[in-house]
C-alpha cells in the first residue's frame, strides 16, 4: 500500500486520469490528463513539472565521505568537485550491478546519494571503518524535475541562483521563494533540465511556485508514462526494466556487469580496490557476454506487415516493458526491455540486451512483433543511444 | 626480504615460527606484549609470584609436534597429567590426568558407568585423532590433494563400521548433557566431565554440539609438559631461535599492507614497514582482517563472515597468592586441579544463565588449578599460588562495571574458598581478578574469549572460523591464519601454528 | 482368525491415513485401527463447547506437500486453506510489528523497529527461498544413507551432492550453518532489531525443547519457513473447518481408493511371531492378521508399548530409550463472545486474521525456557495466537469467535514430575491468559470457555508420548537417517514386517503427510505387500 508524497495534496486534484501506480511505496502519477502525449511533448517543447521524490536519498558526510563512496561506485568519486554531480552504478562483490543512482557532492565532506532502491544497508555494510555519518533522507526530502527546454527560463523567474553559471551535472544552493532548495541540472529526459531538492515541509510552496512562473512557459505537470518515452528515447535505462539488482534475482544469468549495460565509461580500473574490482578486471579482459545496444524497426517492413493483415500501422501511443524477443535468423540472441514510438522521431524504438556478437552498430536482426495475436517478426537495425539528443542538454 | 611474517607469539605463532625455519624459510616473528607465549606466557601477578601461563591443560599438546620440533632436545619434558578432583562442596571424586586416566574413590557401578562411556570415547579416538591433526575437511576439494585427504577422512570413518559411524555422527551433534545421561554416571561425575566441554563458551551443557568438545578433548588428550605451559613455551623460542627465526617482542602490528590484492609489508605502531610476501596470523582473525587490513581490501561477503564470527568471553581467571598453602580435603591432597561445581549438570546449566543477559551467573562454577605444588619458585617457599577459572562471568566493555566485578568475583571465590579453608582469609596476600574484558585489554584475546572463537558446532571443522578461512589460507594472496581461530582450535594444541604452517611450505 | 489383510496401520492420525491411502491406490488390502472415536490424531477437530471447534492440538498448516494434495486429489474430498499471511507481534510498551503480505507495507513497518533490517528482509526472504530449494530434496525424498555400502545409495548419495554442489560453495556453506546454529545467531547475521529477531526466531523453536538461542534452531526454523502453499514458499493457512478437515480429507480419499478405516479400535499388542511382526491383538481381545503392521504412533509406543521390551534386542530397547521425546509445548483454547482488543492497535484489522506472536524480545524467550529447563512452565511464555473463526465462521457460532493459543514453553518432566500437571494445569492456563491480557486487556471479560491441554493431557488423550507434538524431538542427532534411530530410517523398523511411518521418521514433525506418503511409497517398492 503506497503512501503520498509531499506533493500529494498538489497533484491529486490534478491527476483527472486517476492514473496512479507504486514507485517505490509512494503514490506517483502515471498521466494527469487521459492521455500522455501533451504531458510529454511538454517536456520536449516547453517544460514538464514531474514529482521525483520516491527516489530514494541518502546524506553522506565527513573525513571519508569521499573514500567511502569510491569503494563503493564504479566511479572514482574522489575526483569530484564540489558543486558538482555524477552518474554513477554500484556494484556488489561479484562485480554485478546492484543499482545506479547520483551523487552529488554539496560540500567539502558532503555527499548526497540517490538511488532507485533502499541503499541504507548496503551503504552501513561499506561503512565499517570509516569516518563517516550515513542519513536516510529520503521521507525529509521531496525532489521535482522540471525538464523541457524552458524549465531555464522558468527557474529564473523564481530563484536567486546564476543559473547560467550551473552547467550540465552541476548542483547549487539557492533561494527560491524564500525557500532554501538545492538545484541541480540533471534529469531522466536526456533534455534541459533540473531537479530542485526541498525540505519536506516546503514541497507545496516550491510547487506552487514552479507553477506560476511556468504558467507562462506553458509548463505542464507530468507523469511517469510520459517521462518513460522521454527517457527511452535519451538511451536511459531503468532498474528492474532494463537490469535486475544484483541482490534481488537468483539466477546469476539475470545480474549485469555496467559493462553489459552501457556503463563501461563510468568504471575506472586503474584505481584502488572498490566494490567489484577484481571481477570487472577479470571481464574486462575476458569480455562481456551481454551488450546494451538501441533499436530502430524498419519502418517500411512494419508498415508491410500491417498492410498485409489489411491494417494501418497501429503501434502502442506508451512506452512498453513488456520484454520482447530478438533474433538473428532462428536463433534467439537477446530481448528488447523497453521499447515506445517515439513521437518526435517518429520510430518505433528499443532498449535491447543483445549478445555481444551481435550487437555492434549497423548489425540487422529481429524482433517479435504481434499483429491480430499473432507473432510476427520485423528487422530492427543495431544503432548508437541516445536516440534524441539535443545540443540544448549540455549547453550552457 | 623476510619470506613469511608470522604475527602474534602464542603456542601457535611458536610452532609455526619453528616448522617455518627448520622449512628453510627466512621468518620473522612479532609479538606485540614484551614476552613470549601469549596466554601461555609466565606471569608475576603480585611481586614473588607467579603462575606459569594463563591456560594450565598442556595435556592436548600434540606429540607429533613436539617429536617433529625435537622439544625435547629443547628442554621440555613430558609428565603425566596431574590429577583432578572434582567436588561439589561435600563429594569428592579424583580422577587422574584431567579425566582421561582412571578413576578413583568411586564405588563400582560408578566405575563401570564410567568405563562403559571411557570406552565409547576410545572407539572413536583413532578417526577423531585423523580428524584434528590434519585440516579441516575441504567443503569443495579441488585437486588431487584434497580429494586425497577427504578419501582419507572417509575411509577412516567406514573402518569403524556402519553402526559405530551412525554412533559417531549422531554424537557429534548432541549435547553433552544428553550423551552423558545415556551412561548413567553420577551427577557429581558428569558435571566434572561436561564442564571441559563448555569450558569458556557461551552455551551450558544443554546446548547441541557440546559432546563434540568432550570427546574430541578426552581423544586429543595425552601427555602433559611438566613446567606447565611456560616451559612449554621455552622450549619452543629456543627451537625457534636454533632453527634461525628472527624473533621480535615488543612489536605491535598496525597494518598488513596490500598491493594489488596480494600481502607486500607489514608496517608497525613504531612506523616500521617490513616487507614480505607472506603473512601467518595467528592472532585473532578478527583482528586480522577488521584492524589490520584496509576494509576496502575486503569483499562484503568475507568480511560479513568475519564479523559475524562469535568471539563472547564468559570466564574470569582469579590468581591468589597465599602464605601458606591452601588446606584440601584427604581425597584432593595430591590433585592439581580441582573442578568445583554444583553436583550436577542441571546445576551447571544454571552456570550459564548469566552471560546470556549480561548479567554473572548467580551460580559460579570454580576451577581451582594449584600449580605451585608441582613446580618450583612461582611463589616464596611454603606459600602457594592460586589459578582460579571462573565461569560465568559476560565480558562488557565498561570499566565500572568490570571494576565492580572484579570485586565481585574475588568475594564470590574467597567465600568458596572458606569452605574449604576455613584460615584462607588469613592466608590471602594478594589476589588479581582478570574479567572477560581484562583478557581483552592486556592478552588481546577478543571478547575474552579465551579460545579466540567460540567453540560451537557452526565455527567447528570445516566452518572453523569461518568456511572461508577454514584451510588456513584466505582469500587474501599471501595471507594466512594460524590461531587458536582456526581448525582444530582450542587449548594448547599447537595444531593451528603446526597446519598452517604446513600449508606454507606445501605451497 | 479374521480376515488377512495387507497391511494394518495402527492410528488414524494424518500420516496413517496418507499412508493407508497411498497403499490402497496401489491396490492393496489396508486398514487403519483408531483408538478415539474420532480420526485425525493430533490433526483433529473437536467440538470442545457446543458451537464451537477447535483446532485442538496442531492448528495451522503449510508444510503439507502439494504432491500429496495432487496424488490424493484433496480438495475434492473437502480439504481447502485459507491463507494466514499476517504475522502481528505487540510489544509491551504499545509498539508493535506487522508483517503481511504487502511487501511494502512490511518493509515500513519494520522500518519502524530498523530502516537496515527493513532493506535486509527482502533479501533474507530470497535466500531463505534459495535455501528451501537446496534442502526440498531433503524432505521430499527417503533420508540419505550416509553409511551404507549399497552403490545404489551411494549414488542416490553422490546425486544428493551434486545437487548441493551445482548450487555453489556459498550455499552449501550456508546450508551447514543452517544446520548448525541457533536461530538467534543465524538471524543476527542478517538483522540487528531485536523485535523483529525474536518474532521471526520463534519459528525455530516451535515444538522443540530448545530455546531461541540453542544451537540447531536455525534449521528448525527453515523447516517452517518450507510451507508450501499454492506452490509458493513459506506461507502458511488455516484449513477451512480446522485442521481436522484435513484428516477427514484424507480419510475420505483413502477411502473412496479402497482403504478400511475403523475408530474406536484400539491396539493393545503388535503379534509376533520368530521375530517378525504377524497383526495385531485389539483391547478386546480380537486379533488381526496382516502381511506388515505399520504403526502411525510414535516409536515409544510402538516398542516400549505395542511391541513389548521383553521382544525387544536389549540394544534396541537402550536405543528407544535413549530417543528423547520431551514434550515442550501446551495448548489453550477459549472460545470468545467477541474479538479482543490489542491496545497497541486496536480493532479488528488484518492483524487480528493472522498469526498473533507473543515473542517481544530474545531475553523474554530466552527466560521463558530457563523456566521449562528446571522444569517450570514458563511464567511469561511465547504465544502464537490464532483465531480461525475470523476467516473461517464455521468453526463458531454467529458473532462468536475460538481462539487457539499455542504455548511454548510448558516441559512435560516438571521438576515435581510429569503426573502433577493435573495439579498445575489451571495455573498453566491462568499464566497465559495473564500474560496475553497484557496485550489485549479485554481478554478476560470476553472468554466464554477455557480449555487447556499441559503436555500431559496431549500424551494421556492424543497418545503423543510426553506430549511431544513432533512424535520426537527435532534435533539434528534424530534427523534424516538418524531418525528414529540410527540405521532404521526408511520406515522399516528392526522388527521384520514391522513398519513405521509417522512424525517419528524422516522427514519428521508437522502436518507435512511425507512419513506417511514415503512409508507406502517404500513399502511398495520392498514389494513386502
Amino acid at each position: 500500500m503506497p503512501v503520498p508524497t509531499p506533493f500529494h495534496e498538489r497533484t491529486a486534484p490534478l491527476c483527472i486520469s486517476y492514473k496512479w501506480k507504486d514507485w517505490a511505496g509512494y503514490y506517483a502519477v502515471c498521466t494527469y490528463d487521459y492521455c500522455h502525449e501533451a504531458e510529454y511533448f511538454a517536456f520536449r517543447e516547453s517544460a514538464g513539472l514531474l514529482d521525483v521524490t520516491p527516489l530514494y536519498k541518502y546524506e553522506v558526510y565527513g573525513p571519508d565521505a569521499a573514500a567511502l563512496l569510491s569503494r563503493m561506485m564504479v566511479r572514482d568519486i574522489s575526483k569530484l568537485r564540489v558543486g558538482r554531480v555524477a552518474y554513477c552504478c554500484w556494484c556488489d562483490d561479484r562485480g554485478k550491478v546492484i543499482d545506479d543512482g547520483t551523487v552529488s557532492r554539496l560540500d567539502e565532506e558532503y555527499y548526497r546519494v540517490t538511488a532507485a532502491d533502499p541503499t541504507l544497508y548496503w551503504l552501513h555494510r561499506l561503512s565499517r571503518g570509516y569516518r563517516v555519518t550515513i542519513r536516510d533522507s529520503s521521507s525529509e526530502i521531496g525532489a521535482l524535475a522540471l525538464q523541457g527546454p524552458h524549465s531555464r527560463d522558468i527557474l529564473r523567474q523564481c530563484c536567486d541562483a546564476d543559473l547560467d553559471a550551473l552547467r550540465f551535472f552541476g548542483v547549487t544552493r539557492c533561494r527560491l521563494d524564500d525557500l532554501q532548495v538545492w538545484i541541480s541540472r540533471t534529469g531522466y529526459t536526456g533534455d534541459l533540465g533540473y531537479e530542485i531538492w526541498v525540505e519536506r515541509a516546503g514541497a507545496g510552496r516550491l510547487w506552487d511556485a514552479l507553477t506560476s512562473a511556468g504558467r507562462l512557459h506553458g509548463m505542464l505537470p507530468a507523469g511517469l508514462d510520459a517521462l518513460d518515452m522521454a527517457r527511452i528515447e535519451a538511451g536511459f535505462i531503468l532498474l528492474g526494466i532494463d537490469y535486475y539488482s544484483s541482490l534481488k534475482v537468483v539466477l546469476e544469468s539475470r545480474k549485469s556487469s555496467p559493462f553489459e549495460i552501457g556503463m563501461n565509461w563510468m568504471v575506472k580500473l586503474d584505481r584502488g580496490p572498490f566494490v567489484g574490482r577484481d571481477a570487472l578486471l577479470r571481464e574486462k579482459s575476458q569480455g562481456s557476454p551481454w551488450q546494451l545496444v538501441g533499436l530502430e524497426a524498419d519502418w517500411q517492413e512494419l508498415e508491410a506487415l500491417y498492410d498485409s493483415y489489411g491494417l494501418p500501422p497501429s503501434l502502442p501511443a506508451q512506452a512498453s516493458r513488456d520484454p520482447l524477443p530478438v533474433y538473428s535468423g532462428d536463433r534467439q540472441v537477446g530481448q528488447a526491455t523497453s521499447h515506445t514510438w517515439s513521437p518526435l522521431l517518429k520510430k518505433k524504438i528499443a532498449i535491447a540486451s543483445i549478445r555481444t556478437p551481435f550487437s555492434h552498430p549497423g548489425q540487422r536482426l529481429q524482433i517479435e512483433h504481434t499483429v491480430e495475436f499473432e507473432r510476427r517478426r520485423v528487422t530492427v537495425t543495431v544503432v548508437p543511444t541516445p536516440f534524441f539528443n539535443p545540443e540544448r542538454k549540455r549547453k550552457p | 626480504m623476510t619470506e613469511v611474517v608470522v604475527i602474534g607469539g602464542g603456542h601457535n605463532g611458536l610452532v609455526a615460527a619453528a616448522m617455518l625455519a627448520r622449512g628453510g624459510r627466512n621468518v620473522l616473528l612479532l609479538e606485540a606484549r614484551d614476552r613470549w607465549g601469549g596466554r601461555c606466557a609466565p606471569w608475576e601477578f603480585h611481586p614473588g609470584y607467579h603462575v606459569p601461563g594463563l591456560l594450565h591443560d598442556t595435556s592436548t599438546f600434540d606429540p607429533r609436534v613436539a617429536r617433529e620440533l625435537r622439544l625435547e632436545e629443547q628442554g621440555a619434558r613430558f609428565c603425566a597429567p596431574g590429577k583432578l578432583g572434582i567436588t561439589d562442596g561435600s563429594r569428592h571424586l579424583v580422577l587422574t590426568g584431567h579425566g582421561s586416566g582412571l578413576v578413583q574413590t568411586l564405588d563400582a557401578a560408578e566405575a563401570d558407568a564410567w568405563r562403559a562411556w571411557s570406552s565409547a570415547v576410545q572407539l572413536f579416538q583413532p578417526v577423531i585423532r585423523q580428524l584434528l591433526n590434519s585440516p579441516a575437511p575441504p567443503l569443495n576439494p579441488r585437486g588431487g590433494g584434497e580429494l586425497w585427504q577427504l578419501g582419507l577422512q572417509g575411509l577412516a570413518m567406514r573402518r569403524l563400521g556402519r553402526q559405530d559411524m551412525l554412533e559417531l555422527l549422531r554424537i557429534l551433534p548432541m549435547s553433552v548433557a544428553d550423551w552423558l545421561e545415556e551412561f548413567s554416571l553420577s551427577p557429581l561425575l558428569a558435571e566434572g566431565l561436561a564442564f571441559e566441554a563448555v569450558r569458556g563458551g557461551f552455551f551450558g551443557p544443554r546446548a547441541a554440539g557440546t559432546a563434540a568438545n568432550l570427546l574430541f578433548h578426552h581423544c586429543s588428550a595425552g601427555q602433559a609438559i611438566a613446567g606447565a605451559a611456560s616451559a612449554l613455551v621455552d622450549a619452543l623460542v629456543s627451537c625457534c631461535r636454533r632453527n634461525g627465526a628472527e624473533l621480535r617482542t615488543d612489536a605491535r602490528v598496525q597494518r598488513i599492507e596490500l598491493r594489488n590484492g596480494r600481502v607486500a609489508a607489514v608496517a608497525l605502531d613504531s612506523g616500521e614497514k617490513i616487507s614480505t610476501h607472506a603473512v601467518l596470523s595467528c592472532g585473532h582473525p578478527q583482528s586480522t582482517f577488521l584492524d589490520w587490513i584496509d576494509p576496502a581490501e575486503l569483499t562484503l561477503g568475507l568480511e560479513r563472515e568475519i564479523r559475524c564470527i562469535r568471539t563472547r568471553g564468559t570466564a574470569a581467571q582469579v590468581h591468589l597468592a597465599l602464605s601458606e598453602q591452601l588446606a584440601l580435603p584427604a581425597p584432593f591432597q595430591d590433585v592439581e586441579v580441582i573442578r568445583w561445581g554444583r553436583g550436577g549438570l542441571e546445576g551447571l546449566e544454571q552456570v550459564f544463565d548469566g552471560p546470556k543477559y549480561g548479567q554473572m551467573s548467580a551460580e559460579l562454577h570454580l576451577e581451582i588449578w594449584l600449580p605451585s605444588r608441582a613446580i618450583a619458585d612461582l611463589a616464596p617457599p611454603g606459600e602457594e599460588v592460586l589459578s582460579i577459572w571462573v565461569q560465568s562471568v559476560p565480558y562488557r566493555p565498561q570499566p565500572d562495571w568490570n571494576e565492580q566485578c572484579r570485586e565481585d568475583v574475588q568475594r564470590l571465590v574467597m567465600e568458596k574458598l572458606t569452605e574449604l579453608d576455613p584460615e584462607v582469609h588469613g592466608k590471602l596476600r594478594a589476589a588479581r581478578v582478570l574479567t572477560p574484558w581484562d583478557l581483552e585489554q592486556q592478552w588481546g584475546l577478543v571478547g575474552g574469549q579465551i579460545f579466540h572463537v567460540e567453540r560451537t558446532l557452526d565455527q567447528s571443522l570445516m566452518l572453523r572460523p569461518r568456511a572461508a578461512l577454514s584451510r588456513y589460507a584466505t582469500p587474501i594472496a599471501g595471507l594466512y591464519l594460524g590461531g587458536s581461530g582456526c581448525h582444530p582450535g582450542g587449548g594448547i594444541s599447537g595444531m593451528p601454528g603446526y597446519l598452517a604452517a604446513r600449508t606454507i611450505l606445501d605451497s | 482368525m479374521a480376515r488377512r489383510y495387507d497391511a494394518v496401520i495402527i492410528g488414524g492420525g494424518h500420516n496413517g491415513l496418507t499412508c493407508a491411502a497411498y497403499l490402497a491406490r496401489a491396490g492393496r488390502r489396508v486398514l487403519v485401527l483408531e483408538r478415539r472415536e474420532i480420526l485425525g490424531g493430533a490433526t483433529v477437530t473437536e467440538e470442545i463447547y457446543p458451537g464451537f471447534k477447535f483446532s485442538a492440538c496442531s492448528y495451522v498448516v503449510s508444510l503439507l506437500r502439494p504432491w500429496i494434495i495432487r496424488d490424493l486429489d484433496l480438495p475434492r474430498y473437502g480439504y481447502q486453506v485459507l491463507p494466514l499471511d499476517a504475522t502481528f507481534t505487540p510489544f509491551p510498551d504499545g509498539g508493535y510489528l506487522l508483517r503481511d503480505s504487502d511487501p511494502e507495507r512490511t518493509r515500513r513497518n519494520i522500518a519502524r523497529l530498523s530502516p537496515r533490517d527493513a532493506e535486509v528482509y527482502g533479501e533474507f526472504g530470497r535466500a531463505m527461498g534459495e535455501l528451501g530449494r537446496l534442502v526440498k530434496p531433503l524432505i521430499d525424498l527417503p533420508a540419505p544413507q550416509p553409511a551404507s555400502l549399497n552403490p545404489a545409495e551411494l549414488f542416490k548419495l553422490l546425486r544428493l551432492g551434486r545437487h548441493f554442489q551445482q548450487r555453489g560453495e556459498d550455499w552449501v556453506t550456508a546450508g551447514l550453518k543452517m544446520l548448525t546454529m541457533s536461530a538467534v545467531d543465524f538471524l543476527s547475521e542478517w538483522f540487528e532489531s531485536e523485535r523483529l529477531i525474536a518474532p521471526m526466531a520463534v519459528s525455530g523453536i516451535i515444538g522443540t525443547f530448545l530455546g531461541i538461542r540453542s544451537p540447531g534452531t536455525a534449521y528448525v526454523l527453515l523447516h517452517h519457513y518450507m510451507g508450501e502453499i499454492d506452490g509458493s514458499f513459506r506461507a502458511w493457512g488455516l484449513p477451512r473447518g480446522g485442521t481436522g478437515q484435513i484428516a477427514a480429507a484424507i480419510a475420505s480419499a483413502a477411502q473412496a481408493l479402497g482403504a478400511e478405516i475403523r475408530t474406536e479400535s484400539p491396539v493393545h499388542q503388535i503379534l509376533q511371531r520368530r521375530g517378525e511382526a504377524r497383526g495385531v491383538v485389539l483391547e478386546d481381545g480380537r486379533e488381526l492378521e496382516a502381511r506388515v503392521v505399520i504403526s502411525a504412533v510414535d516409536p515409544h509406543r510402538t516398542f516400549l508399548g505395542m511391541v513389548g521390551e521383553q521382544h525387544l534386542p536389549e540394544e534396541l530397547t537402550r536405543q528407544v530409550r535413549r530417543y528423547k521425546l520431551r514434550g515442550s509445548s501446551g495448548k489453550v483454547n477459549l472460545a470468545l463472545a467477541a474479538l479482543p482488543e490489542f491496545s497497541c492497535l486496536p480493532g479488528n484489522g488484518l492483524h487480528l486474521r493472522g498469526d498473533i506472536t507473543i515473542a517481544p524480545g530474545i531475553d523474554y524467550l530466552e527466560r521463558a525456557f530457563d523456566d521449562a529447563k528446571y522444569g517450570r512452565f514458563s511464567r511469561r511464555p511465547f504465544m502464537d495466537v490464532v483465531i480461525p473463526s475470523l476467516s473461517d465462521p464455521s468453526v463458531a457460532p454467529p458473532g462468536k469467535h475460538v481462539m487457539s493459543i499455542f504455548v511454548q514453553y510448558a516441559p512435560y518432566h516438571l521438576a515435581e514430575g510429569p503426573e502433577d500437571w493435573p495439579r498445575q494445569r489451571d495455573a498453566f492456563g491462568d499464566a497465559v491468559i495473564d500474560t496475553l491480557s497484557e496485550y489485549a486487556p479485554n481478554l478476560k471479560e470476553l472468554i466464554l470457555h477455557r480449555h487447556v491441554l499441559t503436555p500431559w493431557d496431549l500424551e494421556q488423550t492424543y497418545g503423543l508420548t510426553e506430549g511431544n507434538i513432533f512424535h520426537g524431538e527435532l534435533s539434528l542427532e534424530q534427523l534424516a537417517f538418524l531418525r528414529p534411530l540410527p540405521g532404521w530410517s526408511r520406515y522399516r523398523t528392526p522388527i521384520d514386517r514391522l513398519w513405521m511411518c509417522a512424525s517419528g521418521t524422516h522427514p519428521g514433525g508437522g502436518i507435512m503427510g511425507t512419513p506417511g506418503a514415503l512409508c507406502a511409497k517404500t513399502l511398495l517398492e520392498s514389494e513386502a505387500v
